[in-house]
């Protein structure tokens, strides 16, 4: 074989390799989780810790992301929609974007910065000062102990965030819309409750499982397999809220395509 | 063989490390006998400490067999090794005490761990084992606010609390002044007669090897070197352990 052509393989195949090895630990990972919630004794009290941090922490973020989006959004809608007349669609529009697409996706990229590096640095540190050892040691599984109880505190909360922050946006721009554009309240409203539906909703909260499933798999990964000292947990948090936040955009592509079978955009 | 009357708690065949293309252990053979206190010596890098994570299974072999309790534990994976590391305590180097629970917080997680409900029962356990380590005062700080003799005691209280059958040292006296090292030295040697478990010490320390040890054994290039009593390391004209022992690097000024 010329040497060009092993160059080649070796270039296409080292990458290759090495993102279909990091995908089988996160399988494998995902394999740990499910036996943990499915066999293993399920450690309430932390679940409880990790709600307040995960859900009652991220709301003041959740909201201001929310609400400034939802109001951006709606001026930028205003302002084309109403050289063509249309500005009393605003609303739908507004609706259908902040359920379907902008509430999920933008809860989840500010969960994975102040949650996912959060965990990905909790756990690394335990990880470089032998407390996940000394875990281990005491005969308990990390995964038991630290990603299954913040697995299940990301999935009872993440629906109730992005519901939050699907509110706050609409609020916010029917506050630009009707208050500060001066477009007539009902037919503002028309338009939005039409499209406010419960598969729209439903199609946001499917998306924001997935993330939600996302962020603590691969931070949680990041963490457990931290090493060399303070530079891995610095390392390890940087690539937990870099691969999530990609992992979140590209699969967000994937999910709108596949989820619309389910629960189509209904003609109005 | 065993020696006569001594039944083996760990048994260490032909046990191989290699980490990132080292080769840590090469073909240790090693048996720690039910009660007796050894001392694991030698120089930094020679699978010291590699050695109790192996024989606590928090680290995989390369190859190589080790039995603890009758037990092969090379081939169970991470959740059938729970039962047996809950057998054995160990205590790490810097005490790895969760830094989010308190002093006592932490003594009680094994006790909780292993499904004890019963507040007063833990409290009186914690308690007992504070006081056991000289930490009876100090059990509603946190691991932030101990000195590093603090932190380990408070470590030995969490490794004690369950009764283990053989406790695993990692330095326990490293980075301490000599009067602390002096008196955990202490504190490792009453654990062991009070508790009647194994010890299993690794250490840099030579006062600490004439305190702790029943036996002695020094690792070179991933073998067992030497084995002996404290009396028979120290009285070695083996030149390598002489040199180890005596603490000499063989550079001049």
């Amino acid at each position: 074989m010329p040497a060009c052509m092993g160059n080649f393989i070796r270039w296409i195949g080292t990458p290759l390799l090495q993102i279909t090895n990091y995908l089988g630990e996160l399988a494998i990972l995902t394999g740990e989780l499910w036996y943990s919630l499915v066999r293993s004794r399920i450690r309430w009290g932390i679940v409880a810790r990790q709600l307040v941090t995960i859900g009652f922490g991220s709301q003041l973020q959740v909201i201001v992301t929310g609400a400034f989006t939802g109001a951006v959004f709606a001026a930028q809608v205003y302002y084309k929609f109403n050289q063509l007349g249309f500005e009393s669609i605003v609303g739908g529009i507004v609706a259908l974007a902040m359920s379907r697409e902008l509430g999920p996706v933008l809860t989840a990229l500010m969960l994975t910065s102040r949650v996912g590096a959060s965990m990905a640095a909790e756990i690394g540190t335990m990880k470089i000062t032998e407390q996940v050892d000394a875990l281990r040691s005491l005969g308990v599984h990390p995964v038991d102990f630290l990603v299954a109880p913040r697995f299940l505190a990301m999935i009872f909360s993440v629906p109730l965030l992005i519901g939050e922050s699907i509110r706050f946006g609409m609020g916010a721009a029917r506050l630009m819309v009707v208050g500060l554009f001066n477009v007539p309240e009902a037919f503002y409203e028309d338009q939005l409750y039409k499209n406010f539906t419960l598969d729209n909703l439903w199609f946001g909260m499917a998306k924001g499982i997935v993330f939600g499933y996302l962020i603590v798999v691969v931070c949680c990964h990041q963490g457990l397999n931290v090493r060399q000292g303070a530079v891995g947990v610095g390392r390890g948090t940087t690539s937990a809220v870099v691969i999530t936040s990609l992992g979140i955009l590209i699969l967000n592509f994937f999910l709108t395509l596949a989820l619309n079978y389910v629960w189509p955009v209904v003609r109005t | 063989m065993p020696a006569p009357g001594l039944q083996p708690l760990i048994e260490v065949r032909g046990l191989h490390k290699r980490i990132d293309g080292q080769h840590i252990l090469r073909g240790m053979d090693l048996t720690i006998n039910l009660g007796e206190s050894l001392a694991i010596i030698g120089g930094s890098g020679t699978g010291k400490s590699v050695t109790l994570k192996l024989i606590m299974g928090l680290m995989s072999a390369t190859s190589g067999s080790i039995k603890v309790d009758g037990v092969e534990i090379t081939s169970l994976n991470e959740r059938q090794l729970g039962p047996h590391r809950r057998k054995i305590g160990m205590l790490f180097q810097d005490g790895a005490l969760f830094d989010s629970l308190s002093v006592a917080e932490n003594v009680a997680f094994p006790l909780r761990e292993a499904g004890e409900k019963d507040a007063a029962k833990i409290t009186a356990v914690v308690h007992a084992a504070l006081d056991d380590v000289g930490l009876a005062d100090s059990k509603e700080k946190l691991p932030s606010a101990l000195s590093g003799g603090m932190r380990k005691r408070a470590a030995l209280a969490r490794a004690l609390v369950t009764n283990p059958r053989c406790i695993l040292y990692d330095e326990p006296t490293a980075g301490l002044d000599p009067i602390i090292s002096d008196s955990i030295d202490h504190l490792i040697r009453r654990t062991q007669k009070r508790h009647k478990c194994t010890s299993v010490v690794v250490t840099h320390d030579m006062k600490s090897v004439r305190t702790v040890a029943d036996r002695v054994v020094y690792l070179r290039e991933g073998v067992v070197f030497f084995a002996g009593t404290p009396a028979e390391l120290f009285a070695s004209e083996e030149p390598l352990v002489k040199q180890f022992v005596e603490g000499r690097s063989g550079e001049e000024d």
